[in-house]
C-alpha cells in the first residue's frame, strides 16, 4: 500500500509536468489550430537558459522566475516573426513550419550548450519528506507537484476571472467576433505563445532535476504531454491537464507494476494517442469541431 | 451623445471592387441618430458588403466612411467598437468555447480599450465595475429572454436563442449605431413578430441608430423610419418605407421586368 502510495505521488509529479505542458499545447492549438511539436524543444531551451544563469551564480529561484520572463518574450518574437507569416497557409506548410522550428531550436541547443548531458540543479532541497511512517518522497518530487498545481491553478483564474483572460478565449475562439468587440487578436495571439513558452520553461526547470538536462529532453515529455491533452481532448484545457496527470500516474504504475515497464513507457504514451484517435478523436472532454464552410 | 450637425454615420460614393466584380458602386448613404434604417435588396445586390465595409473587415477601393463627420476609413475592425459601431453576423459568430453570459461580457468589456492588464492589480475598483459590469449584462439578458441560460454553454443553444445572444452581445458594448445582418433569417412568424418590437424597443431604451439588412419584407417596412434599396452594388432607392416599396426600380429588382 505504502509503494502504491509512493508510485501515485511519483505519477502525479510527473503528471503535473505533462499537464501544464499539454495546457501549453491546448493554448497553441486553439488559436493555430495545430499542435506546437516544438513545445518540447521550446522548454528546453528555455532549461538551457536557466542552467546559464545558475553556472553564473544566480540563485535558482530568481533564475526561474527570469528564465520564464525571457522565454516569455522571446515566443512572442518567435510568433511574430516565424509563425504568424503562415497563419493562413495551408495545414502541411504549418506542419513543416513547426517540424522546422522543432529542429532549428533542437540544433541551436546543441550548438550553443553541446550535447553532453548535464545535472539540473533542484529548486527544492535535495532531501526527502517523511509523509508517514515509511513512506517518505523526494522533496523535488513535491516541490514539483506543488509548482505545476499552482501553475494549474493560476493559469485557471487567469483565464476564468480576468479581462486579459477573456480577451485571449475569445481571440482563440472568433477572430472577428473578437475583433469586432475591440480585441486586438494578433497582439491576444503573440501573447498566448508568449504563455504557453512561459509555462513550458517551468516544466522543464521542474523535469530536469529528474531525466538531467540535453538537447533531447524534451522529446518524451511532450509525447506524455501529447498524450495527456489527446486522452483530455485538445479542445479542453481542462481536459488536457486531467489527461497529462492521468498519463503521469499510468506511466508511473505501468513503471513499477509492469516488469521492464520502465522500458516500453513512451510506448504506452503512444499507444494511448493511437486509441484515443481511434475510438474516440475529440478526447474525455474536447468537442468534436465541426465548421462551416 | 455629441451633436456637431453631422450625421451619426455618412458612406460617401463607396465604391469596393473583388479582382474585376465590382460589389459596390458609388453607394452613398446617411443614418442619425436614433434612425432605423432598413437596407433591402436581392440576394448579391451588396447589403453585406456593406456591412463588412462599415465594420472594417473589408476596405473600399475607393470612397470615405465617417462617423459624426470624423473618417473610419483608416481604422481597423478592432477599434469599430470603440467607435460605437457593433454588428451582428447573418451566419452568427459567438464564442462557442463559452457561457452565454461570458459572450455577453466580451461586449461589455473591450469597447472602452481600458487597460487590460490593470484589473490584476486595482482590486477594490474592478470589483465595483464589475458589479457594474454583471447588473448591466443581467438586464440585457433578462430583456433578450436568455437570463436562465445565462450560465450555459453556446453548444446547447438553437439558432433563435443564438441570435438573440448575439444581439445581446452587440448592444453590451454600448454602440450608438448597431448593424443586423438578417436578424429575422431562420425564424419563425411570431418571433419576427417579437423581433420587430425588441428592435424598436432597444432603439428607445438604449438611443441607438439601427442599420437592418433584411429579406423580410414586411419587417423592414414596418419597423423602419427610412429604408434604402440596393441592386447589384447600386443605391437604387432611398426615402421613406411606403415610398420605396413602390419605386419602379425596387419593384423591377424584386419582381422582374414585366411587374415594372
Amino acid at each position: 500500500m505504502t509503494f502504491f502510495l509512493e508510485q501515485l505521488i511519483i505519477g502525479l509529479s510527473s503528471g503535473g509536468i505533462y499537464a501544464i505542458m499539454a495546457l501549453a499545447l491546448v493554448m497553441i492549438y486553439k488559436s493555430t489550430g495545430h499542435v506546437n511539436l516544438a513545445q518540447g524543444e521550446m522548454a528546453v531551451f528555455s532549461t538551457f537558459i536557466a542552467w546559464t544563469l545558475v553556472q553564473m551564480d544566480v540563485p535558482i529561484w530568481p533564475a526561474i522566475l527570469l528564465t520564464v520572463a525571457v522565454s516569455f518574450v522571446g515566443a512572442i518574437v518567435l510568433e511574430r516573426v516565424v509563425v504568424r507569416p503562415f497563419a493562413k497557409a495551408d495545414d502541411l506548410v504549418v506542419v513543416a513550419v513547426f517540424v522546422g522550428l522543432f529542429l532549428s531550436i533542437h540544433s541551436l541547443a546543441g550548438a550553443i550548450w553541446n550535447y553532453e548531458v548535464k545535472p539540473f540543479p533542484s529548486a527544492f532541497s535535495d532531501g526527502s519528506i517523511s509523509l508517514m511512517d515509511d513512506l517518505s518522497i523526494r522533496a523535488h518530487t513535491l516541490g514539483s507537484l506543488l509548482t505545476t498545481g499552482a501553475v494549474l491553478t493560476a493559469v485557471w483564474f487567469f483565464f476564468r476571472y480576468t479581462r486579459l483572460g477573456l480577451a485571449l478565449r475569445a481571440a482563440a475562439d472568433n477572430h472577428e467576433s473578437s475583433r469586432l468587440v475591440g480585441i486586438n487578436v494578433s497582439v491576444m495571439l503573440a501573447l498566448g505563445w508568449g504563455l504557453a513558452a512561459g509555462i513550458g520553461a517551468v516544466a522543464g526547470v521542474m523535469i530536469a532535476p529528474v531525466t538531467f538536462l540535453d538537447p533531447g529532453m524534451g522529446l518524451a515529455p511532450l509525447i506524455f504531454a501529447l498524450a495527456g491533452a489527446l486522452l483530455g481532448g485538445i479542445t479542453s484545457p481542462f481536459g488536457a491537464a486531467l489527461g497529462g496527470l492521468i498519463v503521469g500516474v499510468l506511466e508511473a504504475m505501468v513503471s513499477a507494476y509492469v516488469p521492464y515497464g520502465i522500458e516500453f513507457r513512451e510506448l504506452i504514451a503512444l499507444m494511448l494517442i493511437l486509441s484515443v484517435l481511434l475510438v474516440r478523436p475529440a478526447g474525455l472532454f474536447g468537442e468534436i469541431v465541426t465548421r462551416r464552410v | 451623445m455629441r451633436q456637431n450637425g453631422n450625421p451619426l454615420l455618412e458612406v460617401r460614393d463607396l465604391i469596393i471592387r473583388f479582382g474585376g466584380v465590382v460589389a459596390l458602386n458609388e453607394i452613398s448613404l446617411e443614418i442619425h441618430e436614433q434612425e432605423i434604417l432598413g437596407l433591402i435588396g436581392p440576394n448579391g445586390a451588396g447589403k453585406t458588403t456593406l456591412f463588412n465595409c462599415l465594420s472594417r473587415l473589408y476596405r473600399q477601393s475607393s470612397g470615405d466612411i465617417l462617423v459624426r463627420g470624423e473618417t473610419i476609413t483608416p481604422l481597423g475592425a478592432e477599434d469599430m467598437a470603440a467607435r460605437g459601431i457593433g454588428r451582428t453576423f447573418q451566419n452568427i459568430a459567438l464564442f462557442e468555447t463559452m457561457t452565454v453570459y461570458e459572450n455577453v461580457l466580451t461586449g461589455a468589456q473591450f469597447a472602452m480599450n481600458g487597460g487590460l492588464a490593470a484589473d490584476i492589480f486595482n482590486g477594490a475598483k474592478v470589483r465595483r465595475e464589475r458589479a457594474e459590469t454583471r447588473e448591466r449584462i443581467m438586464h440585457l439578458l433578462s430583456l433578450l429572454d436568455l437570463a436562465d441560460i445565462a450560465d450555459h454553454t453556446i453548444a446547447d443553444q438553437n439558432f433563435a436563442v443564438r441570435k438573440r445572444i448575439e444581439f445581446a452581445r452587440a448592444l453590451a458594448a454600448k454602440p450608438s449605431l448597431l448593424m443586423l445582418d438578417e436578424p429575422a433569417g431562420g425564424l419563425n412568424r411570431e418571433e419576427v413578430r417579437h423581433l420587430e418590437d425588441l428592435i424598436r424597443q432597444v432603439r428607445d431604451e438604449f438611443k441607438v441608430a439601427v442599420l437592418l439588412v433584411e429579406h423580410h419584407l414586411n419587417l423592414v417596412m414596418k419597423v423602419s423610419d427610412r429604408v434604402v434599396a440596393m441592386d447589384f452594388g447600386q443605391k437604387i432607392a432611398d426615402g421613406l418605407p411606403h415610398e420605396v416599396r413602390a419605386h419602379p426600380q425596387v419593384l423591377r429588382a424584386y419582381l422582374g421586368e414585366e411587374a415594372a
